[in-house]
């Protein structure tokens, strides 16, 4: 049965001439852009090749998600967790095709410790043995893995965690043990309901040869069984769940386990470069911790290409909307004038048009982070010359802290230059938002990393104090020896009219606050605490820096690599102006007190932005297209890619909504929700629904609970 | 059954006991305070009353809310709903009593437009006959109303809605139409599964000369399901629009007309209307409609500091407990995360904002209330034009310090503001509309704007007829900024904040009226200057509350003092993020930026030791915060527990994580598993109008 609805379409224009519109206004060369872009890795041709296998499977459909209760989203999230390792069988898939997999399906699913922390540990942290016993049973699945590192009372200050590990000299074997509440393991993914291994971090307690008395080593790496591989339930001496609903990963168990002296084996304790000798009972130190910061530093840059992709699809969506969305018409105009697309508004712009300029930011920073680190890990391995590993590692903190506020504001700054629509399940920026407020407060929290960044060009400051030779200024010691040189100077740079200018003004403001730092806490001893504030500002700045700089390299220094034809490359500068000029207005408190800039300076700002703004607007559409971000990972009614906006609302809607299938009882009199029901049955149900339930998989009996 | 986990407890030192410490450190006196700032309307008293009825009814435990799905959310807010107005009768609350009730409970349900909207129009756009017709049934909940006034297509841009309501000469009535599909109605709230009655806003059509003339939107009140089916009337289309960020509990819906014919009657018509022969009624004094938008806008000033106060009570008192790392130079016992000065800078300023907002939203309800007193006893519409541009800007620059602020709250939680237990969800996706609803807050700010700029333009033609035309005329004399000394004297900072709002208004005079710029082109610095007007308000009246003498209920002095911290904390680093306009305007110097940081810092160490006091003062409950990292008591970890490992459905089944079977749920089977999880992913397609017959 139809109804009247089927007869009606949007009022003109029609979202898809506007889009083709959009398109024909410029030439900007999409396939030529998405291949300089994502050329790594034959990413377009994988991305192209698991999308036609994941479209034909139901599972994999997403239509219903934002419907399902949080309990439901998991069972789906297993099921198709299990379907990506049947699939990868099934068609020979490799590791970066199942991680495309990932990708594309968009949710943190049960399965998605195993091949990374799980793994990981196993691969890096054990030894000959270890490793020959457990990797065959990894990457067979058939032991299903997760990391249990964060507890409830510890996650940043991974040497405060309060799971131990104790050695028993007599059996020659160690007990894990929960000393109190607080120790319980938590947030760690696939623990809460699917996996039956976990790599648990406890403190590693061996007794003095002399007094016998207890001593922690620090957090170490233990291997341990902690469900019966048959029914899946928790081992004796083991408390383990899912820790509830979260803001986002709705689908992914993120779990929590207690122990009570559970005993596992001295093969447990992952024993590659440190370790307990069974015999003595004594500690084998680690040789090289440095391995570790550098496969740190390779998630790092993951996360900012990560980063770069989230708020590219971001971008597509309110671009792509906001260009077909009609608002007020001019106030200037004459007579009736159509309405304006909402994005010829500079109110609009402002907020939009310097996060896609963001996006193409993040791509060339993450580009040289992953040379960065392949050239530092070959020198490693090489000559042993681990020299580049603390810049690398004080780049990489700082650059994950800015680049994921980058993209999680920037996300939520495109939701809501979308209006209302943008706050709707149709905009597609209800996972995005959900999932990506993570990053923010995970794998280091933001404000905690930059620290680390700021140490270290304290340090590089104070080398540099004593050391006034000039040396290559290419490097940081170089940047800031030359700062040093001309401290008296009082030169302002150009950032209207020479690009290098720019860079050199960011990278003057570092100096500056480098230096600033080092005098408060270097000659003047101030404590670290009170400098914190200072501390993460000057991490920005370094970070940002590190963009302006890497864009300005990647864009002006050299050619375009893969290349770029001449228009696209001139709306790259464009973009790069925009990028460096609307950080400088963000930031244009410290590019004052640094001399980077004089006030006056500021003056020009605002109209400058807009005129780039003005240049790149015609471009809009399809610099976002050339981020190729397929509809099926977009799954947004605003974003498409044809533009048929209002037609796919009003589908998803009308159609595709359970709530419209019942009728509802509206009077307040009877106590009937469902129109028929009945008062009694409703009742139950509603208080069901209210109150959930109360009780354990472990505890065997189930109440309803109670108010 | 028990397990080992019913013997632990946390780790030293207890929240209770850090939360003890904490309120012994500060001699604010909460009880004081708290009776300061919600003096009006006996809110107090009222909260303490109504949260005993609530909390012991079943229907509004918020427990198991965030594990339900979607389309259950609904199911149990329309059930709180009718519960709600079956208390409100059984106790004889009024009407403030049932809206304490819903802020209490915290959602925003399927009735909420029923009180709001719906019977306002229906009181304030009715003529007399209407009144009688509507009020009554309307009081008595016999019909439950919606409002419907945005449409697919539009939102903002009201005048452009395409619904028509074309008036039949012969029949004397009216046709309402939607001629395309973005002319369907959206995202109004209660009409996708519950209203029987709508306020429909169309475009008033009306034959002149042969042809049909467009008047601009017009309220109809239109009847739009059977009230015994409930089932949409012949001619309509409705549904829900499905999932959003928030509002779970709530049916925004769509509606689509064909032809459809409704008296003349329907046609709300105190102040317009249609005569019988056709004719168009004008308007007497558009000028009240804004008086009641200003109040809606005051009131979600009032709003959003409480909104603001949740998360800022949450962030103070979970960060007070939670411990991270020993001090770098002194070692030691690890640190409360609130002694970390990147942790403070980012909540105490929020803590402050909850205080500046207060006085402006009294500040807001006094201008309107006097305003209107003016309207109604003296018929003088002089104050309207500032009122409304305030109101405006303010709307814009509160709602966006209140979102972001939420947000920045949350991030400062760590890890455990990710959680479900952090009672941050429901605040986060609720309030992250507010700014885009009721205006969008970069589209309102150009009414502001463009007030300021005509006052400027009298100011230069020496006309001084409204309070803000003496500052600019001042401004316009001297053009020169005098040197403020911002670290010792309060009233420098007000007059800076108002020095950058006439220069930046100056600037905007100049391009717009002088240099005759296009409008479009300066929108990005009406918005700055729309928000700099309103920074200059919420500073101007937090300096006037806490310096002056009148302040009712009085608090003492000591507490004085922290409120002047407060003052100085919101406007300095206010400031601070806004340098740029401050140095342009010729307010700020280098050395005052430089100055700034360091003030700012001894600023927050002074208000960190009365934080938990200060959030304390805002007395939001336990049941409206939800949340175990927020709770009062502070026995945080216990409470996440508890929560996670006893009040979670997920907890009760066993899954097999073996993937090469399709089962899920250990023992269920794989045909079983198979089917259900297609289902799920697949969902449903179709839609109650469309099922051929219903048994």
């Amino acid at each position: 049965m139809s109804d009247f609805s089927q007869e009606l379409k949007p009022a003109d224009p029609q979202g898809p001439s506007i889009l083709a519109q959009e398109r024909a206004g410029s030439d900007v060369n999409i396939d030529q852009l998405a291949h300089h872009l994502l050329h790594r890795g034959d990413f377009l041709k994988r991305q192209k090749k698991i999308l036609s296998v994941l479209e034909k499977r139901p599972y994999f459909c997403k239509k219903n998600q934002l419907n399902l209760a949080r309990p439901d989203r998991y069972h789906l999230g297993l099921a198709r967790a299990k379907e990506l390792r049947r699939l990868s069988l099934q068609h020979g898939w490799d590791i970066d095709d199942y991680k495309m997999a990932d990708y594309l399906t968009d949710e943190m699913a049960p399965y998605a410790l195993q091949t990374v922390m799980f793994a990981t540990s196993i691969r890096e942290q054990c030894n000959d043995e270890q490793r020959a016993y457990w990797l065959p049973k990894v990457e067979n699945w058939e032991v299903i893995g997760c990391y249990g590192q964060t507890e409830l009372g510890h996650g940043s200050n991974v040497k405060g965690i309060e799971c131990e590990a104790r050695w028993n000299p007599k059996s020659k074997d160690f007990t894990i043990h929960s000393p109190t509440l607080t120790a319980s393991k938590w947030w760690n993914g696939a623990l809460g309901r699917t996996a039956n291994h976990a790599i648990v971090v406890a403190q590693l307690m061996l007794p003095d040869q002399k007094t016998g008395k207890y001593k922690s080593h620090g957090p170490h790496q233990f291997i341990v069984q902690i469900r019966d591989m048959k029914t899946n339930k928790p081992l004796e001496g083991i408390v383990i769940g899912d820790i509830g609903p979260k803001y986002g990963y709705t689908a992914m168990d993120n779990g929590y386990m207690l122990f009570k002296n559970l005993r596992v084996p001295h093969s447990a304790l992952l024993s590659r470069y440190s370790g307990v000798d069974s015999e003595s009972g004594m500690y084998i130190k680690p040789k090289n911790q440095a391995l570790v910061y550098g496969s740190l530093t390779y998630v790092r840059a993951q996360i900012i290409m990560h980063a770069r992709l989230v708020l590219a699809r971001a971008c597509t969506v309110s671009l792509r909307y906001t260009s077909i969305r009609r608002q007020f018409a001019d106030r200037d105009a004459k007579g009736s004038a159509p309405e304006q697309a909402v994005l010829n508004y500079p109110t609009v712009q402002i907020r939009l048009l310097p996060l896609l300029a963001t996006t193409y930011a993040l791509h060339y920073t993450g580009e040289a982070m992953f040379k960065l680190y392949w050239q530092t890990r070959a020198d490693i391995e090489k000559n042993g010359d681990d020299s580049g590993l603390a810049e690398m590692h004080a780049a990489s903190s700082g650059l994950k802290s800015l680049c994921t506020i980058l993209a999680a504001d920037g996300i939520e700054t495109c939701r809501r230059a979308m209006g209302g629509h943008g706050f709707g399940g149709g905009s597609g920026m209800i996972p995005l938002n959900n999932d990506y407020l993570s990053k923010p407060t995970v794998e280091g929290d933001n404000w905690m990393i930059t620290q680390q960044t700021a140490s270290y060009l304290i340090k590089r400051m104070q080398t540099a104090t004593k050391d006034q030779y000039p040396s290559n200024t290419e490097s940081i010691d170089g940047q800031f020896r030359l700062f040093l040189q001309n401290k008296q100077s009082s030169k302002t740079y150009d950032i209207y009219n020479n690009e290098s200018d720019i860079v050199t003004a960011f990278q003057h403001r570092v100096s500056f606050l480098s230096y600033q730092a080092y005098e408060a806490r270097i000659e003047k001893k101030q404590p670290w605490t009170s400098l914190m504030i200072s501390l993460h500002r000057l991490s920005r700045a370094f970070s940002e820096s590190l963009l302006v700089t890497n864009f300005h390299r990647a864009i002006f220094e050299s050619t375009p690599d893969p290349p770029l034809d001449k228009a696209t490359h001139n709306i790259m500068k464009t973009l790069f102006r925009l990028f460096a000029l609307s950080t400088i207005d963000f930031q244009s408190t410290e590019f004052i007190l640094s001399g980077a800039l004089a006030p006056s300076q500021l003056r020009d700002l605002t109209p400058t932005i807009q005129q780039l703004m003005a240049e790149i607007r015609p471009h809009a559409i399809r610099l976002v297209d050339a981020w190729s971000i397929p509809d099926y990972l977009l799954e947004s009614a605003l974003g498409r890619h044809d533009g048929d906006v209002y037609n796919a609302l009003w589908r998803k809607a009308h159609l595709e909504n359970p709530l419209n299938l019942q009728t509802f009882n509206p009077d307040w009199k009877t106590e009937e929700i469902i129109m028929g029901e009945g008062e009694e049955t409703a009742r139950q149900r509603i208080e069901a629904l209210a109150l959930g339930v109360e009780g354990h998989e472990q505890r065997g009996d189930l109440w309803r609970a109670k108010l | 059954m028990a397990d080992f986990s019913d013997d632990l407890k946390p780790a030293d030192p207890q929240g209770r006991d850090i939360l003890a410490g904490e309120r012994n450190r500060s001699d604010i006196d909460v009880e004081q305070l708290a009776n300061h700032l919600f003096h009006r309307g006996g809110f107090l008293k009222r909260q303490k009353k109504i949260l005993d009825v609530l909390e012991r009814r079943i229907l509004f435990s918020k427990k198991n809310q965030l594990n339900l799905a979607r389309p259950d959310r609904y199911h149990l807010a329309l059930a709180r709903s009718k519960e709600l107005r079956r208390l409100s009768l059984e106790h004889g609350w009024d009407l403030d009593d049932y809206k304490m009730a819903q802020y209490l409970v915290g959602e925003v349900s399927p009735y909420a437009l029923h009180t709001v909207m719906f019977s306002t129009s229906i009181r304030e756009q009715s003529n007399e006959e209407q009144l009688k017709e509507w009020l009554p049934r309307v009081e008595s909940w016999e019909i439950i109303g919606c409002y419907g006034q945005t449409e697919l297509g539009h939102g903002s841009n009201v005048k452009a809605v395409e619904t028509i309501a074309k008036w039949n000469a012969d029949s004397k009535d009216f046709t309402i139409h939607s001629p395309t599909l973005t002319a369907a109605k959206w995202w109004n709230g209660s009409l996708g599964r519950t209203a029987n009655h709508a306020i429909v806003v169309a475009q008033l059509l009306l034959p002149e000369n042969g042809k049909l003339k467009s008047y601009g939107p017009h309220q109809f009140v239109v009847q739009i399901r059977d009230m015994k089916t409930n089932r949409p009337l012949n001619g309509i289309v409705i549904g829900d629009i499905g999932t959003k960020f928030g509002y779970a509990g709530m049916d925004n819906g769509y509606m689509l007309f064909k032809n459809f014919r409704v008296p003349h009657s329907s046609l709300l018509s105190k102040y317009t209307g249609v005569s019988l022969d056709g004719k168009y009624i004008k308007p007497q004094n558009p000028a009240t409609v804004y008086g009641s938008m200003t109040f809606v806008r005051a009131s979600i000033i009032m709003e959003s500091r409480l909104v603001l106060a949740r998360a800022c009570t949450i962030a103070v008192r979970y960060l007070s407990i939670r411990r991270q790392f020993a001090d770098r130079d002194r070692g030691g016992s690890e640190l409360a995360v609130l002694e970390y000065p990147t942790v403070q800078i980012r909540i105490l300023p929020l803590l402050a904002a909850t205080y500046a907002l207060h006085y402006t939203g009294e500040a807001m309800f006094n201008m309107y209330w006097s305003t209107r007193a003016d309207i109604e006893n003296k018929g003088d519409l002089s104050r309207l034009a500032e009122l409304h541009a305030a109101s405006s800007g303010l709307k814009a620059c509160c709602t966006l310090l209140v979102a972001d602020g939420s947000e920045t709250c949350r991030r400062a939680l760590g890890g455990h503001g990710f959680g479900g237990g952090s009672g941050m969800i429901p605040l986060n996706t609720d309030h992250l509309d507010k700014p885009t609803v009721e205006g969008d807050s970069w589209m309102i700010s150009q009414q502001t704007a463009s007030y300021l700029i005509k006052r400027m333009t009298a100011a230069v033609a020496g006309e001084q007829v409204e309070p803000i035309d003496t500052q600019f005329q001042e401004y316009t004399k001297r053009r020169q900024i005098p040197r403020y000394n911002l670290n010792q004297n309060n009233a420098d900072i007000v007059l800076a904040f108002k020095d950058r709002v006439s220069f930046l208004t100056y600037k905007a005079y100049e391009n717009r009226v002088v240099q005759k710029q296009s409008w479009t082109d300066l929108m990005v610095e009406l918005h700055q200057l729309a928000i700099a007007h309103s920074e200059s308000i919420l500073v101007e009246n937090f300096y006037n509350a806490v310096f002056s003498n009148g302040q009712k209920p009085a608090v003492h002095s000591r507490t004085r003092l922290v409120m002047q911290d407060l003052f100085r904390l919101f406007a300095l680093t206010t400031m601070s993020s806004k340098s740029t306009e401050f140095v342009l305007s010729g307010v700020l110097e280098k050395s005052d930026l430089q100055a700034m940081a360091p003030t700012i810092k001894t600023l927050l160490t002074d208000i960190r030791p009365h934080a938990v006091r200060l959030v304390d003062a805002w007395s939001i409950p336990d049941y409206l915060l939800d949340s175990a990292l927020g709770r009062s008591d502070g026995d945080v970890y216990n409470a996440l527990w508890q929560k996670a490992h006893l009040e979670n459905p997920l907890n009760i089944d066993t899954f097999n994580p073996d993937f090469r079977s399709e089962e899920i749920v250990m023992g269920e089977g794989e045909d079983h598993a198979r089917e259900r999880l297609a289902k799920l992913a697949l969902g449903v397609y179709g839609h109650e109008q469309r099922l051929k017959t219903k048994l």
